[in-house]
């Protein structure tokens, strides 16, 4: 046990049991796995992802590399936790990855004693040929030879909530410079998120050994979180990464909720996504010790030194038997004083310096450190560390030591500052990045500024706070700073041991080595955005936290350029991983994303319906009858009952525009092709819809119901599409007009019945069949009247089907019961409901158009439509369909097609082709957008495109269907197969 | 997720009563209101009118700006410039009660489109900080604010009626996946389904 016998912020009175790789072990509360592994000695907690390298604990939060693991098992497995930020609880069950068939002997190792060849690129210049092979060989094999935690084979049992928070001012991280400016704030009375990743408030200071008022750090921090949430106008968020800045002042939150736990409370979320909006922000998330580039730096027992501050200070944990330090900063040497003092064997403090501060060296002869100046660790050995090789003035030494300690400055957390394009800052005087542009209304304070002196931290998320306040017109009391001595923030400096030997990581997750990026470099990818996507350099789980500046600077001097002039990527969200769970949230599985159902659902589903989703709808596909196991029976069935008896089908789902006022026809004409002012009352007309551009967005009908009173159908697919370009043409356009246009999808149910019974059958639900008669509602009427006693109704007198037909609306909680009235009414003629396959077949059969022919690149004159265009009015795209390329005569043009061998089936997808050319991409001449085998005529027939279009009927081409394996000749023909002169429509 | 939404489809309605966590009393209770429902739209240039209309036809001074105004004949909910959504008593043919109005605006039944739903409770503040993207602070919104927004994908006009109470509008069609949506969001309070 390395657990030192005092100190530190765990609760030994609350014991936890868990295990690692089925090994039992004991933790307190207050740990997090790292620490507890490190407390049982266990020092080797992974495998690296390239070349399966025993690897350990590097750091003591987010940051961590490497020791990446398995939690928990089953449908809750989750891969790549970081040890070092998973909180400890009683049961946890955690597992090394990548390593088979155990972390301690993985047979995958031996790639290391290849790593000569395993350079830059490696993959990409080694597995070139045979090409097929890429995807059936390689690529499988190396995704499992390299790779990270394994996914859980179940679906995820717990669920994940989303919630939504607005504050003055968030503060993000809870240092000394967070909690001076959320406590600045809330005492001005400004409304304040105080968001923390950690499951305890306080930063560095829970680390750190400095007294502040004269006593231990943690004590200060506690009267501040007590006074904190005291505040009603305070909210402190523990467990909760602000991971992304977004537009607005809109912050991305993962709140871990249950996360510690070994399952979530019955029904609590395991996280909660927030959308943080905030007006203004702190960034207070300080900064990360580095890591030093030299031979061997990777073993385990080797970690920076501020997480050695951790394992100390905060966790009660000696890391190691024998520690040495390795450092170009003076932070560490504070680090091994603190640890000495708490009972860690400081083996030698090396520091690559020739010289450092006389404080220093003389706080180390007091505690009879070692102290090596202008020295430099060359290798270690050991599976974990067990000695490290120091040359200093001219000679090698080796010691015995089972820890190192290193540190080679900080790195400023400047990554939200980045999520809107702020480039950070190389700043020489402290050999680090510093923010740059914050995002709007983001302001950054403390060591994530760069600013490393704890007074100088708390002052300055004092004053931050401050300024806000002011202008909200508040004004915050002065700050009353702890009292406390700075510790020596003093650095050089010092990235990389040219004299290494062997490997000489830079990116510990990646297993990115010096000698990578300097072979990147001959190989000319000089610029870090090539360096980073050529080596795969600060990619991965940690996003370079650790590696990027080190790797900057190994660039830098490969290149011979300064950190400065190389520059850096950018970082983007998320700061830490989210899970797409998260993400999600009770988005999932069937609650994807939510279902609209058609009035008649109900007695549709009753009916037997197959249902089909159509975009956000349920509908009904078919209906088919007991013993019908086909469904092309079905839908035969179907579509032979509407042309011979009568049909009924619900397309409620149309859009529908209630637009009234003086001005409808005036807007009408505007946005039709064709001419609407001229419609008469109890009258529909069929209108195309252009964009600006020119071409066809979309069809439908539009009934004048009385002078001022007009309703608009829209498709199914453009109801919401429509609905906004009224809007946009009435409020930008023309808001001259004084049109009121209101969408009434959802208040009407619209039943369709077609076929030769269809007057039949609606006589027996109206009110009044008189108004229905032949003479009094004619093929393109429309009545308003009242159905199944005094239920306000719409009749319009029309079928996409191509029969006798009647669109009968009813207000929508009414639907159900029409269709169940004229089930009943129509079933002595022997009405029969049709799905959507039966409407898309008696549709192709008419020559109608839909949504394949609506594609967005097609015109009203490729359609067909063209002696529709009123070239009386202007509309909208009505010039803009006159451009050379939209008039050329030999654009493919809207025709009909059907095989010549009647047997034969076409396929939408088609492309046409004359007979014996070959299927090249020159020969196209168009393609088939729509076809159907039609039950009415026996043999198949499509929609389609034909360069030339209409003036080429009669022609025989091919319909070439390279992805069916199949190449028919079709004979070119109207679009309109079934009751050209719509006699049966106005029968 | 709550068991009720792993084993009823989503287009079977959610078995009524409990859901969620089971003990303690519910923290959000989701119950069906009968109610009929129109668009107000002015006419052009006649925002003014049509308010000193209402004022004259229902006896109350609805505003221009999303807010709730209500007495016991009519709650009028702006839900956008010069346009309002007027809930009344159910079997109201609200097209005849606001004729009146036909020369400064247009009436459009929307009774059949909206499902009015009142979802009340102890959790509700809770709840609505899952659902709404709308900061619901006092020195923020009003308590008569008339919300026209999204909950989880689906539109809503939303307004507070009383405390840890409040009355939602929902689309017919969607009015189900409000439902579920509810439970789902809603299941670490316990959901009473009325």
């Amino acid at each position: 046990m390395s657990r030192l016998s005092s100190g530190g912020l765990v609760d030994r009175t609350r014991p936890l049991a868990f295990s690692f790789d089925g090994r039992r072990y004991g933790g307190f509360a207050g740990d997090t796995l790292a620490s507890a592994l490190l407390a049982a000695d266990v020092r080797l907690v992974g495998r690296s992802f390239k070349y399966h390298r025993p690897r350990g604990i590097v750091g003591c939060g987010t940051e961590e590399p490497n020791a990446l693991v398995e939690l928990r098992s089953g449908a809750r497995r989750e891969p790549n936790a970081r040890a070092t930020t998973v909180e400890l609880y009683d049961g946890l069950d955690a597992r090394a990855q990548n390593a088979w068939p155990s972390v301690s002997f993985d047979v995958m190792a031996i790639n290391g004693l290849f790593s000569p060849f395993f350079g830059a690129a490696f993959y990409y210049k080694t597995f070139m040929w045979p090409k097929a092979a890429w995807e059936k060989l390689y690529e499988p094999a190396i995704r499992r030879a390299a790779g990270l935690g394994r996914v859980a084979d179940a679906p995820d049992p717990d669920a994940y909530d989303k919630a939504h928070a607005f504050c003055d001012l968030l503060v993000i991280g809870s240092g000394p410079a967070g909690l001076a400016a959320a406590l600045t704030a809330g005492r001005a009375g400004l409304r304040v998120i105080l968001a923390e990743e950690d499951f305890r408030f306080g930063g560095r200071l829970l680390s750190e050994a400095a007294p502040l008022d004269d006593a231990a750090p943690v004590a200060w921090v506690e009267r501040t979180l007590a006074e904190l949430a005291s505040l009603p106008n305070v909210r402190p968020m523990p467990r909760t990464a602000i991971f992304g800045v977004y537009d607005g002042g809109t912050y991305g939150a993962l709140e871990r909720v249950a996360d510690h736990l070994p399952i979530p409370g019955a029904h609590a979320p395991r996280q909660r996504l927030w959308k943080i909006v905030a007006t203004r922000a702190i960034l207070a998330a300080g900064a990360i010790d580095r890591p030093i580039v030299f031979g061997g730096n990777d073993r385990p027992g080797v970690m920076l030194a501020q997480a050695v501050e951790s394992w100390v200070g905060r966790y009660a944990v000696a890391p190691a038997k024998a520690l040495a330090v390795f450092t170009s900063a003076d932070a560490a040497w504070e680090t091994a004083f603190a640890a000495h003092d708490a009972g860690q064997q400081i083996a030698a403090v090396i520091d690559a310096r020739a010289a450092v501060a006389p404080a220093l060296l003389e706080a180390a002869k007091r505690r009879g450190l070692r102290t090596v100046l202008g020295g430099e660790v060359r290798s270690t050995a050991g599976k974990t560390l067990s000695s490290i090789e120091v040359f200093a003035n001219g000679r090698s030494e080796r010691l015995a030591v089972d820890g190192l300690a290193m540190s080679g400055g900080f790195s400023p957390n400047v990554h939200l500052t980045c999520h809107h394009g702020g480039r950070p800052q190389w700043n020489d005087a402290i050999a680090a990045f510093v923010p740059g542009a914050a995002p709007p209304g983001m302001v950054v304070a403390g060591a994530a500024a760069g600013t490393y002196g704890r007074s100088a931290c708390f002052a300055e998320g004092a004053a931050a706070a401050a300024a806000i306040a002011a202008d909200f017109g508040r004004t915050a009391p002065a700050f009353d700073a702890p009292r406390g001595v700075d510790a020596a923030t003093g650095l050089s400096a010092f990235w990389h041991v040219e004299a290494s030997k062997g490997m000489a990581f830079i990116d510990f997750q990646n297993d990115v080595a010096a000698k990578d990026v300097k072979l990147a470099v001959k190989e000319g990818f000089t610029s870090v955005e090539h360096l980073k996507r050529y080596t795969t350099l600060g990619m991965a789980t940690d996003q370079g936290k650790l590696a990027n500046v080190p790797g900057l600077a190994v660039l830098a001097k490969a290149s011979g350029r300064t950190i400065a002039e190389t520059g850096t990527t950018l970082f983007r969200p998320p700061w830490s991983p989210v899970s797409i769970g998260a993400l999600a949230g009770h988005h999932r599985g069937r609650d994807f994303r939510p279902l609209r159902l058609t009035p008649s659902h109900v007695w549709a589903e009753e009916a037997g319906a197959v249902f089909v989703e159509a975009g956000p709808w349920l509908r009904a596909a078919w209906f088919p009858a007991p013993g019908e196991t086909d469904w092309r029976v079905a839908v035969e069935r179907e579509v032979k009952a509407t042309r011979t008896a009568v049909g009924l089908i619900d397309v409620s789902t149309f859009g529908k525009i209630d637009l009234q006022g003086p001005d409808v026809g005036r807007l009408l004409d505007r946005l039709y092709v064709n001419t609407f002012s001229t419609l008469a009352p109890g009258r529909v007309r069929y209108g195309v819809m252009c964009r600006e551009d020119g071409f066809v967005m979309d069809d439908g009908t539009t009934a004048r119901l009385a002078d001022d009173r007009w309703v608009m159908t829209t498709t199914t697919a453009n109801a919401a599409k429509v609905a906004q370009h009224l809007e946009f043409c009435l409020q930008v356009l023309w808001s001259d007009l004084d049109v009121q246009a209101v969408s009434v999808t959802e208040q009407w149910a619209q039943i369709s019945i077609s076929g030769p019974r269809a007057r039949d059958t609606l006589a027996g639900v109206v009110d009044d069949p008189a108004g229905i008669a032949a003479e009094a509602l004619p093929y393109m009427g429309a009545v308003e009247t009242t159905v199944m006693d005094g239920v306000k109704a719409r009749i319009f007198r029309l079928s996409f089907a191509g029969e006798l037909g009647y669109e009968i609306a009813v207000p929508a909680d009414r639907g159900e019961a029409l269709a169940r009235a004229l089930m009943a009414a129509g079933a002595a003629f022997g009405i029969t409901p049709y799905g959507l396959e039966a409407l898309a077949v008696m549709r192709i059969e008419k020559g109608h158009v839909s949504g394949p022919e609506l594609n967005g690149q097609t015109t009203a004159a490729d359609l067909g439509f063209g002696r529709m265009v009123s070239q009386k009015k202007d509309s909208i795209g009505r010039v803009m369909a006159t451009r050379p390329g939209l008039v050329d005569p030999a654009r493919p043009g809207f025709v009909g097609f059907r095989p010549l061998d009647r047997t034969q089936r076409l396929a939408a997808g088609a492309h046409l082709l004359a007979r014996g050319a070959a299927a090249t991409t020159d020969a196209d001449l168009g393609w088939i957008s729509s076809a159907t085998w039609s039950p009415t005529l026996g043999h198949a027939v499509g929609l389609g495109f034909i360069a030339g279009g209409a003036a080429r009927i009669g022609e025989v081409v091919r319909a070439w269907d390279g992805l069916r394996g199949t190449d028919v000749e079709v004979e070119v023909c109207a679009p309109c197969f079934y009751d050209p002169d719509g006699g049966r429509l106005r029968g | 997720m709550a068991d009720a939404l792993s084993t009823c489809l989503p287009h079977h309605p959610l078995p009524r009563g409990r859901h969620g966590a089971a003990t303690g009393p519910a923290g959000i209770c989701l119950a069906r209101r009968e109610a009929s429902v129109a668009t107000l739209a002015a006419r052009r240039g006649a925002v003014a009118a049509t308010l000193a209309g209402l004022a004259d036809l229902l006896g109350l001074a609805a505003e221009d700006r999303p807010v709730a105004v209500a007495n016991d004949r009519a709650t009028v909910l702006g839900t956008a410039p010069g346009r309002w959504l007027v809930v009344t008593p159910a079997g109201d043919d609200p097209e005849a009660t606001l004729a009146p109005l036909a020369p400064v605006a247009s009436v459009v039944d929307q009774s059949g489109a909206y499902v009015l739903f009142e979802l009340s409770g102890p959790a509700l503040a809770d709840l609505l900080a899952s659902l709404v993207a709308v900061d619901l602070d006092p020195s923020v919104t009003p308590a008569n604010a008339a919300l026209t927004t999204t909950v989880a994908h689906l539109g809503v006009t939303l307004w507070a009626d009383g405390p840890d109470c409040c009355r939602v509008l929902v689309g017919r069609s969607l009015a189900l996946a409000f439902e579920r949506t509810i439970v789902a969001v809603a299941a670490r309070h316990g959901v009473d389904l009325a």
